[in-house]
């Protein structure tokens, strides 16, 4: 058997961000499907809701399926396990419809593996979550708003995947740009990857969180429900699409977790308390667990150390002063310095300005003035002695620039 | 029910486009890149090393930086894998800098060639937070290295070094000074009757003579053919040059050095007159390390010599060379120094011209 090295904890998060893509794609597909039969006709073999979130798990064979396209040197071996994860997808999604998807992607993944013998490497669907994903969940939910009764759970369902679908591809896109920057240069002698990751890292974490905290709460908490009224065709009206929002739903399209823990057989009643303080305690894990992570990367700026053969040192206020003249070229004089010296720095770099294209940086005043075709002494013996010079600038001196 | 998700997710791409505004705006305010030499000179095969210092001042983290640079080829850097080799070597470095960080790295190289190498930009690349855009930009940079050319071992050394003081020390002595005493010794027959030291005679009971030293000032110039073609032979050229000159400076002869070769610095003809004295040998050797090669025959090059020694370092055997040369030289004295493959001198010397007034020295490398 071939190894396949998922060491780096960045490649496994990728891979398993991708695998989770189509768990949601499939998800959110089946739902619709059930509850179409629901809603048409009235057959629920098992409710969106728990389609939606058993298909998730339709994430572990896909990724399985990846792993063993990737580590099985032949054909039937492969079959043998394509036939496991039929088994495996059935089990896990809970209808057959499992097994036949999984026996396609299989099939595909199979065609995949000869194409990329040939070619390279070839980016797989299944594995690969794009933004376009998004316009399944846009789709259906147009769908579940157009429809004559509505799909209020569907539509709950595609509001809450989309979300989460979004979610995915942000974390996904913002570690593949890492990975395949760090990817690009691996062999570069000196290149601070773990520095790079962390700062690159820590910044996508916390955006993909910030979205969660802003998106999530929503999704889950909404109950209502948009309704798409398409006009009834009337000889020289107006064709238009009507959009309502929001309408009274039909149905109610309020989750409930007993329709995943088996209906109403589940005698198991959680208290309200009990979910307060579960969510209080997950709050606050999360909330320590961010403070330190903030505190962590913080002091990590904060310490000077030595990193293969860089010296890293955090510049407090002093190195800050002796650094200045490393960015001195770049410096202008403060918008609110209204001191003679800058006064005069302003007007003898308008001057300069005026007269042609900006000097080099290199240039001493003498060069810049010579290769503009400014010649004013009194200007240039008032800017040395404001840029220059330790003797402050009086207003004597602004008197004699006017 | 929309409407409060559309809201957030417009904040969160709100917040965004701020953090994009935020880096299209400041990325590079109060970033700092200084690329500096640590030594100022080093000779051939020798080793120094390249400092890249990075100072971010503002809170803004840099999560990549890519710093970029052409240098020459004869400085061979010890991590390669950075540099892509055409005829310059582009090197590229990453850095990461954070909030109020200043980075150090220090990257040795080995001196492979003789030269004068400059830095005078510095090209740097950054990514903002998520690493979605690239900000380009271009320091200027100051930083110069001279690598000096290597002296040549004594013994290859010895039979020009040795001819060309037998030359100028038989100057001195039909030259003497008769202000400048220089000590006693015996009389011999044919010594000039003023010159004996009639005290001394008296003291020591025997025929004692005055020693007079040169006043004379003592010049030797050396004239190095840079032609193109040889690139070998040409550096053996400049580093005999070397390593003759700081010897002569060593005795306190002044030297004056001609070339058709062009300075790396000015881009005008090479050439250094009037260098005396050991203290005047990092110059020399700072001057020999700009030298490239350049057009024209070597011999006009330089003024006529008169009286002072002219010595010509070139691999060419070719002879109008050689007549050149005598007739540079013309009543004076002059040696042909002729670098060359081992084994070979045999070979050319029956097929060389001969001169009156120069004398051919091959040395074998």
């Amino acid at each position: 058997m071939k190894k396949i090295r998922i060491s780096k904890p960045r490649s496994a998060a990728l891979l398993a961000l991708g695998w989770l893509h189509w768990g949601l794609l499939m998800g959110i597909i089946f739902a619709m499907f059930f509850d179409m039969l629901y809603g048409f006709a009235e057959l629920e073999f098992m409710s969106p809701y728990e389609a939606f979130f058993r298909w998730l798990l339709f994430a572990v064979p896909t990724g399985l399926s990846f792993l063993a396209i990737k580590r099985l040197r032949t054909l039937w071996q492969f079959f043998l396990a394509d036939i496991a994860l039929c088994g495996l997808s059935w089990l896990l999604t809970g209808h057959p419809g499992g097994a036949l998807i999984m026996f396609v992607m299989c099939l595909i993944r199979v065609r995949s593996r000869i194409a990329e013998e040939e070619q390279g490497p070839v980016r797989s669907l299944f594995d690969t979550p794009s933004y376009f994903g998004l316009c399944v969940f846009v789709l259906l939910f147009l769908f579940s708003a157009g429809v004559s009764d509505g799909l209020p759970r569907l539509q709950w369902l595609c509001v809450l995947g989309a979300v989460l679908y979004l979610l995915v591809c942000l974390g996904y896109n913002g570690l593949d740009r890492l990975d395949s920057y760090l990817t690009l240069n691996r062999d570069m002698y000196g290149l601070p990857a773990k520095r790079i990751q962390r700062i690159a890292g820590s910044a996508l974490l916390a955006g993909v969180f910030l979205a969660a905290v802003l998106l999530l709460p929503m999704a889950i908490g909404n109950t209502g429900f948009v309704r798409l009224k398409l006009p009834e065709f009337k000889s020289g009206g107006d064709p238009g699409i009507d959009f309502t929002s929001p309408t009274p739903p039909p149905a109610q399209p309020e989750l409930d977790l007993s329709e995943l823990t088996g209906g109403e057989s589940s005698s198991l009643q959680i208290p309200p308390i009990v979910g307060y303080i579960f969510f209080g305690l997950i709050t606050a894990l999360l909330l320590a667990g961010m403070f330190l992570a903030i505190v962590h990367l913080f002091r990590d700026f904060k310490r000077s150390f030595t990193d293969s053969r860089d010296v890293v040192q955090y510049l407090g206020h002093d190195e800050r002063e002796q650094a200045r003249e490393l960015t001195e070229a770049l410096r202008r004089p403060r918008l609110w310095d209204r001191s003679p010296e800058a006064v005069i720095r302003r007007k003898y770099r308008r001057t300069l300005l005026k007269a042609g294209e900006p000097p080099e940086r290199w240039m001493s005043p003498a060069e810049a003035e010579r290769a503009v075709g400014v010649d004013v002494p009194a200007l240039h013996r008032l800017y040395e002695k404001a840029r220059y010079s330790g003797e402050q600038c009086t207003g004597e001196d602004l008197k004699e620039l006017r | 029910m929309l409407i409060p998700i559309l809201i957030a997710a417009a904040v969160l791409l709100l917040l965004f486009t701020a953090l994009r505004l935020l880096y299209d705006r400041f990325w590079d305010k109060g970033l700092g890149c200084r690329l500096s030499f640590t030594q100022e000179y080093a000779v051939e095969d020798e080793t120094s090393s390249l400092s890249e210092v990075i100072v971010n001042r503002k809170l803004l983290p840099l999560p990549v930086l890519e710093i970029s640079f052409h240098m020459d080829r004869r400085l061979h850097f010890s991590s390669e894998e950075n540099s892509s080799l055409s005829d310059q070597s582009y090197r590229r470095d990453v850095f990461t800098a954070g909030p109020r960080q200043k980075i150090t790295r220090t990257l040795p190289f080995k001196c492979a060639g003789r030269g004068y190498f400059r830095i005078n930009e510095a090209g740097l690349i950054a990514q903002d937070l998520f690493l979605t855009r690239k900000y380009v930009s271009h320091m200027p940079q100051n930083t110069e290295f001279y690598v000096l050319p290597r002296t040549i071992p004594a013994y290859q050394v010895q039979i020009p070094y040795a001819r060309i003081m037998g030359e100028v020390l038989s100057r001195r002595r039909v030259c003497d000074d008769p202000f400048e005493f220089g000590g006693l010794r015996e009389y011999s027959r044919g010594d000039p009757m003023k010159y004996i030291n009639w005290k001394a005679t008296a003291r020591a009971g025997r025929l004692l003579i005055n020693i007079h030293e040169s006043t004379l000032s003592q010049r030797v110039i050396l004239l190095i053919d840079m032609e193109p073609g040889g690139d070998f032979l040409n550096e053996c050229a400049v580093r005999l040059a070397c390593s003759l000159a700081e010897r002569l400076l060593a005795e306190g002869i002044e030297l004056s050095l001609y070339s058709n070769g062009t300075d790396t610095q000015t881009g005008e003809p090479w050439l250094l007159e009037g260098v005396s004295g050991s203290g005047s040998l990092l110059t020399l050797k700072k001057k020999l390390a700009c030298l490239q090669t350049g057009q024209g025959p070597v011999c006009s090059c330089a003024p006529p010599p008169g009286d002072d020694l002219t010595v010509l370092l070139s691999r060419n055997t070719r002879d109008d060379l050689g007549r050149a040369f005598s007739e540079l030289v013309g009543k004076g004295r002059g040696i042909r120094v002729i670098p060359c493959g081992l084994g070979t001198s045999e070979g050319q010397r029956g097929k060389l011209e001969a001169f009156k007034n120069t004398e051919n020295v091959w040395i074998e490398f």
